[in-house]
């Protein structure tokens, strides 16, 4: 036999030939299938990318604000009056930082400063350990500096000392004052000095004075300085009710069906339940992620023939004629009659879903105004009721053994909403957030030909509790 | 009284279009339709049995997370076993099989007629096959039955075309002269 025509024979017998598989062995794909579907979701997923890289955006906001925070300068101008005193570049203002971070300036006036360094330990039992401290920037009286640590402020020590006049901390030294003041006040330097400080040289309305100076602090009615830090956290309870709509695509060989079930289906409005937690970041962002339940109702009206019937009508009259003869005259009539029924059916899509959205907040004391952007991650779905066969009969609908038109595993929907908040008190607030949510992910497919995407529109409504108290 | 869907209806592009969405009937049905061909396939490229069934559920596993890339051009079957004879080459791979010729004792091959052949079952064959050596076994598969040229071949395993065409020389060798074999057995 040549070569060929061995080839030939072996290939036809073996190209087609087919051996019974042994037993348990689509056990074994089924359930390593299963492993392999679900320990490469994580990195596969669209959706836990997404995830990823709204933490690490929030983690660099909050990095970046933290960083700006670090070092800041706030530089309080004092305006001059045109009339100075004599005597008033005499002074000094200075404040005893911290044990660890001393700084002392020395009289500008005079080269040789009698004025002795002061001795941070005898001072230090009287200053809070995270006090920030003037410094004088320039050797007059014109400008200070306030330098603040990213710690809270709680305390502010002002030590004002006359010029030439020796540095203790023996406070039967009439010509020094000090006093702590604390960080959540403002200051009018002004004042200060006509009210609190009583020795000899002072008693002029034409001081220099400072003007407000104002420290970073978490208190909602503090006035802002440059990026006011919020650090906020909240818990949200909200429902709302959503008008919902449907996009089915077919493959192109099912027109029939496609309209079929587009004329007997009509959605039924939807509703979402949940629980978040937001946190603000920064001077106007907030984050905010949460648990939420959804349903998507749908009515199928399907309208069949149940039967047909052909109803004859047999009319029988007499008829005289003209000989006086009696004639029977059956009139028949037949109709044709056919009966409709209509089931009427309700289908739910229910899903457990993860929101995370990110938001721009705009606040006065009264209001507040939240422009939300986000994701929706759905991490399980289920749908009850019947659909339409290929034979145009309702069928009972999905279990995961059976062939299902929704999809049931994860899925991601875009999410936009403007949320106005209104404080009831300083923890809790009420708000009511209109928004549009779209299915972006794969559409749920069906073996029957065709795809069905989802979105919403509607109106939630509930109240958010503020976790941390204004002094945290 | 309602009807529920009889999956034995779908078509095979449903079947394909439920596999998609990883749905779990689809598949089976898949499976079922299509396992005892690949089932075949994996027993001549293995040396055993217990390795034929590793490859087979390897190869399904693969057929499952990667059919969405058949775009319905061409033979499903074909694609399928295109996964199974890759996924075969690949568990042999891991044990570098070698291509070198074996001593030759065996005369060469004699003249046989096609009643040797017509008596030989798709079994004995597959028996035949099964019994070459690693080398011979694999090129004359990827040749004879699934088609592949020389020059394929040698890309797919990496070596030279001529190593495969010895190779398969070799392999029908041998062939021809165990079903010679078997003939003086029978009669």
């Amino acid at each position: 036999m040549k070569e060929k025509q061995f080839d030939d024979f072996v290939k036809h017998s073996l190209q087609h030939h087919e051996v019974a598989v042994p037993q348990g062995i689509w056990q074994k794909i089924a359930t390593e299938n299963n492993k392999k579907r679900y320990g490469g979701f994580w990195w596969k997923s669209t959706t836990i990318w997404l995830l990823l890289a709204a933490f690490v955006f929030s983690a660099l906001l909050s990095a970046n604000y933290i960083n700006q925070v670090k070092g800041k300068h706030l530089t309080a101008n004092i305006k001059h009056k045109k009339t100075m005193l004599p005597d008033e570049s005499a002074y000094l203002i200075s404040l005893e930082p911290s044990a660890t971070d001393y700084h002392t300036t020395a009289n500008p006036a005079t080269q040789n400063s009698t004025i002795p360094p002061v001795n941070a330990k005898t001072i230090s039992t009287i200053i809070e350990p995270t006090t920030p401290y003037l410094v004088p920037a320039s050797n007059t009286i014109n400008k200070l500096q306030v330098l603040t640590k990213p710690a809270t402020i709680k305390k502010v020590a002002l030590r004002i000392t006359p010029q030439n006049s020796a540095i203790t901390v023996n406070n039967n030294n009439t010509d020094i004052h000090e006093k702590m003041y604390d960080a959540n006040q403002l200051y009018n330097f002004t004042k200060l000095f006509t009210q609190n400080i009583s020795w000899k040289k002072q008693q002029s309305n034409n001081l220099a004075a400072l003007n407000k100076l104002k420290f970073s602090h978490d208190v909602n009615d503090c006035p802002e300085i440059n990026k006011y830090t919020r650090n906020d956290w909240y818990i949200d309870g909200f429902t709302s009710a959503e008008y919902t709509m449907k996009k089915v695509q077919g493959n192109g060989n099912n027109t029939d069906y496609i309209q079929k079930k587009d004329s007997a289906e009509r959605m039924a409005g939807g509703l979402t339940m949940g629980v978040r937690i937001s946190k603000n970041i920064g001077e106007n962002l907030v984050v905010r992620a949460g648990l939420q339940f959804s349903q998507i109702a749908e009515k199928i009206n399907l309208i069949r023939e149940s039967d047909r019937r052909v109803v004859t009508v047999i009319t029988i009259r007499t008829v005289t004629d003209a000989g006086g003869n009696t004639i029977t005259v059956a009139d028949t009539t037949s109709t044709l009659q056919v009966n409709y029924t209509t089931l009427t059916t309700r289908n739910y899509y229910r899903n457990i879903e993860l929101p995370v959205t990110l938001g721009y907040e705009w606040s006065n004391k009264n209001f507040k105004a939240q422009f939300n952007g986000g994701v929706i991650v759905n991490v399980a779905s289920w749908y009850s009721g019947k659909i339409l066969d290929s034979s145009y009969n309702l069928v009972a609908a999905a279990s995961k053994e059976n062939l299902t038109t929704h999809k049931q595993t994860i899925g991601l929907s875009v999410y936009g909403s403007i949320a106005l908040i209104k404080p009831i008190n300083e923890r809790l607030e009420i708000f009511a957030e209109p928004y549009f949510r779209m299915n972006v992910s794969k559409p749920a497919q069906s073996p029957l030909g065709f795809t069905q995407q989802f979105s919403a529109a509607g109106i939630g409504f509930g109240a958010r509790f503020k976790l941390n108290t204004s002094k945290d | 009284m309602y009807n529920v869907i009889n999956p034995y209806t779908l078509t095979e592009y449903e079947i394909i279009q439920g596999c998609n969405e990883q749905n779990a009937l689809c598949q089976r049905l898949l499976f079922e339709q299509l396992s005892g061909k690949m089932y075949a396939v994996c027993l001549r490229y293995a040396n055993d049995v217990m390795e034929a069934e590793d490859i087979l559920q390897e190869g399904f596993i693969r057929i499952f997370n990667n059919i969405h890339q058949f775009k319905f051009e061409g033979s499903f079957e074909g694609w399928a076993r295109r996964v199974m004879v890759n996924c075969a080459l690949k568990n042999l791979q891991k044990k570098r099989i070698s291509f070198q010729e074996l001593k030759d004792f065996m005369p060469d091959a004699p003249t046989i007629d096609a009643y040797a052949y017509s008596h030989l079952g798709e079994e004995d064959l597959m028996k035949l096959i099964s019994r070459l050596p690693d080398g011979y076994r694999i090129v004359f598969n990827l040749n004879v039955i699934e088609g592949y040229s020389h020059e394929e071949i040698a890309k797919i395993l990496d070596i030279q075309p001529s190593t495969s065409r010895s190779q398969l020389v070799k392999a029908r060798k041998m062939l021809q002269h165990q079903i010679n074999q078997l003939q003086k057995i029978a009669v």
